[in-house]
């Protein structure tokens, strides 16, 4: 099969697995917006500024310039559709069987820690690594993968959101639906939302991310290694590094599972103090990954303009999104615009994936 | 904006490991999506209850109520949550005993309105009758309706806790052709039903009138 025929496949395999989570969640609830039609908008509408607003700080937080706004969407949509729709099945299959095994006493305090970070953390991964699969120049490293997670992780958290939200209908004895709903919503936006799924999902990201620059980097080894080459191996492409990318890998999506399940587990800790340590923890692992590409950015802009490839003025300015647009502010000249719009963005794609 | 996301990047998957991760991915997708639910509908999905077993509904203490089952009854552990609710099973009898938290304090009869829209969403198809008073063995006033759909018959029953601020709904379904054993099973839970909160005031009440020491009634 072609690199196209390739991509197209895993494309449409994408699309229709949120398909089938949409339709999932759509059998599920389909009957509160026609039961409770105002309560149910009002479930929608309470998320939604929690999607908009955070959807545009998550692509922002990425230096130089944002994701590719077709594939964080297509991460979003994994979250909340693919990922919600299964998780909702396979988690029903687990809780079951833990209650059928250990007692429902004991489901009830512990299923949800035993499940959903089994469960939730693998199916939300798994649009990241769709989207790496679908559109190869998107996650290069593990800032990309912790972006692209935590986009995904809003996804599934704002659906989840809603139907916590119509689930609490039911279990206030549909009395007062649309209080249900607002406080449903108050606890998991204002409360609990900064340490939620997006958190976690961040971190497992970014595991996603070292793997793909650990198999990328291998591969670029081992096609070096068949040329006959012997002599020094570039940065990043020594096996010591390689298996260093593995490790962190590994680290990032026990830590994703561990985050979820002190989330989840019963006791005294409370839910302020786990919705800190979430946040510190992917907050923390979003500075130093960020941090590290800008350093790799800039040394690797240093010694593209120490050979002539990039003049000193575009070194200095085309990692800031400020400076990149005063410099098209200022060519009056349409078709020079577009040539330095280009440049810019090649000089940017190279860094992605020199920098990742 | 990105270039063509489509370009194989240095270093990228080829096409073959890219099918290759595609076939991980939604394999593992369908092991956790498929794969759990078929384990668990493999596994039989009913415990044996001790004749007269006392099962406690709802988070706990004040905050909750008890009934007692006769003999005969099973728990369907997959459906059950003993902080939420217990579905239980005799024969072709299914009960469940769900505990709902209000938001505010209700009476019964305001109640009624909202538990009716919910049974819409989770038994739809089933449709209730007038609701009419009902005592519990404990003498706390509810409200139950018959309910009734193309092929099962049963009861819908709701009682609110001593505070105001919860309810328990005992929910009883049956093939018609089981209507009577269902209706009697509901009225057998509805004479269990005790609320520990009402049950901790009374008594308080009577200690309050009993002569000095005199033995309360709880106290053996």
């Amino acid at each position: 099969m072609s690199f196209r025929g390739s991509i197209r496949t895993v494309r449409i395999s994408a699309a229709l697995l949120c398909v089938f989570g949409a339709g999932v969640l759509i059998r599920e609830f389909v009957r509160f917006p026609v039961v409770f039609p105002g309560a149910g908008a009002l479930a929608v509408a309470l998320e939604l500024p929690l999607v908009l607003i955070g959807f545009a700080l998550l692509r922002r937080l990425r230096p130089t310039r944002a994701p590719a706004l077709k594939w964080s969407a297509a991460a979003l949509v994994w979250g909340g559709a693919a990922a919600t729709g299964c998780a909702l099945l396979a988690n029903q299959g687990l809780t079951g069987l833990w209650a059928k095994g250990e007692g429902v006493t004991f489901a009830s305090d512990w299923s949800a820690a035993l499940t959903a970070p089994l469960n939730e953390e693998v199916l939300k991964l798994c649009g990241v690594v769709m989207i790496a699969l679908a559109a190869p120049l998107v996650i290069n490293g593990p800032l990309d993968g912790l972006i692209c997670g935590a986009i995904t992780g809003l996804g599934f958290q704002a659906v989840e959101n809603v139907t916590y939200g119509l689930n609490s209908i039911v279990m206030s004895g549909g009395t007062s639906p649309d209080r249900a709903v607002l406080d449903s919503a108050l606890l998991r936006v204002g409360s609990t939302g900064l340490g939620s799924h997006w958190t976690m999902t961040a971190v497992a990201g970014a595991g996603v991310g070292y793997l793909i620059r650990h198999t990328r980097r291998r591969r670029l080894m081992r096609e070096g290694s068949g040329t006959g080459y012997r002599g020094p191996q570039p940065a990043g492409r020594s096996p010591a590094v390689l298996g260093r990318d593995l490790l962190a890998a590994a680290g990032c999506l026990a830590t994703a599972v561990g985050m979820h399940f002190l989330f989840d587990a019963p006791g005294d800790l409370a839910i302020a103090i786990k919705v800190a340590v979430n946040f510190s923890i992917a907050a923390v692992l979003y500075l130093m990954l960020s941090a590290a590409f800008l350093r790799r950015a800039r040394e690797h802009l240093a010694a593209e303009a120490a050979a002539g490839l990039v003049g000193a003025d575009e070194a200095g300015s085309v990692l800031s999104r400020r400076r990149r647009r005063r410099q098209l502010r200022g060519i009056q000249e349409p078709a020079e615009r577009d040539r330095l719009l280009a440049r810019q963005r090649d000089i940017l794609t190279e860094l992605d994936a020199e920098a990742a | 904006m990105v270039a063509d996301q489509a370009r194989q990047p240095p270093g990228g998957a080829s096409p073959q490991a890219r099918l290759r991760w595609l076939l991980i991915v939604v394999g593992v997708m369908a092991l956790l999506t498929a794969g759990w639910p078929l384990l668990n509908a493999a596994v039989a999905d009913k415990q044996k209850l001790a004749a007269h077993a006392s099962l406690q509904v709802g988070p706990g203490g004040t905050d909750s109520a008890s009934v007692s089952v006769g003999q005969g009854w099973f728990v369907r552990p997959a459906e059950t949550d003993p902080s939420q609710a217990y579905v239980l099973r005799r024969g072709a009898v299914t009960i469940s005993i769900g505990y709902v938290s209000l938001a505010g304090r209700y009476q019964a009869a305001r109640l009624w309105d909202g538990l009716r829209r919910v049974f819409r969403v989770t038994n739809p198809g089933v449709s209730l009758g007038q609701p009419a008073a009902v005592t519990s063995g404990q003498g706390r006033k509810g409200l139950s309706a018959t309910a009734a759909s193309a092929s099962s018959a049963g009861a819908v029953s709701a009682f609110v806790g001593p505070s105001g601020t919860y309810a328990i709904q005992i929910v009883t379904l049956a093939p018609r052709s089981a209507r009577l054993a269902a209706e009697a099973d509901s009225s057998q839970l509805i004479r269990s039903l005790r609320f520990p909160a009402a049950r901790h005031a009374r008594t308080a009440r009577t200690a309050r009138r009993a002569p000095a020491g005199a033995q309360s009634p709880t106290a053996s």
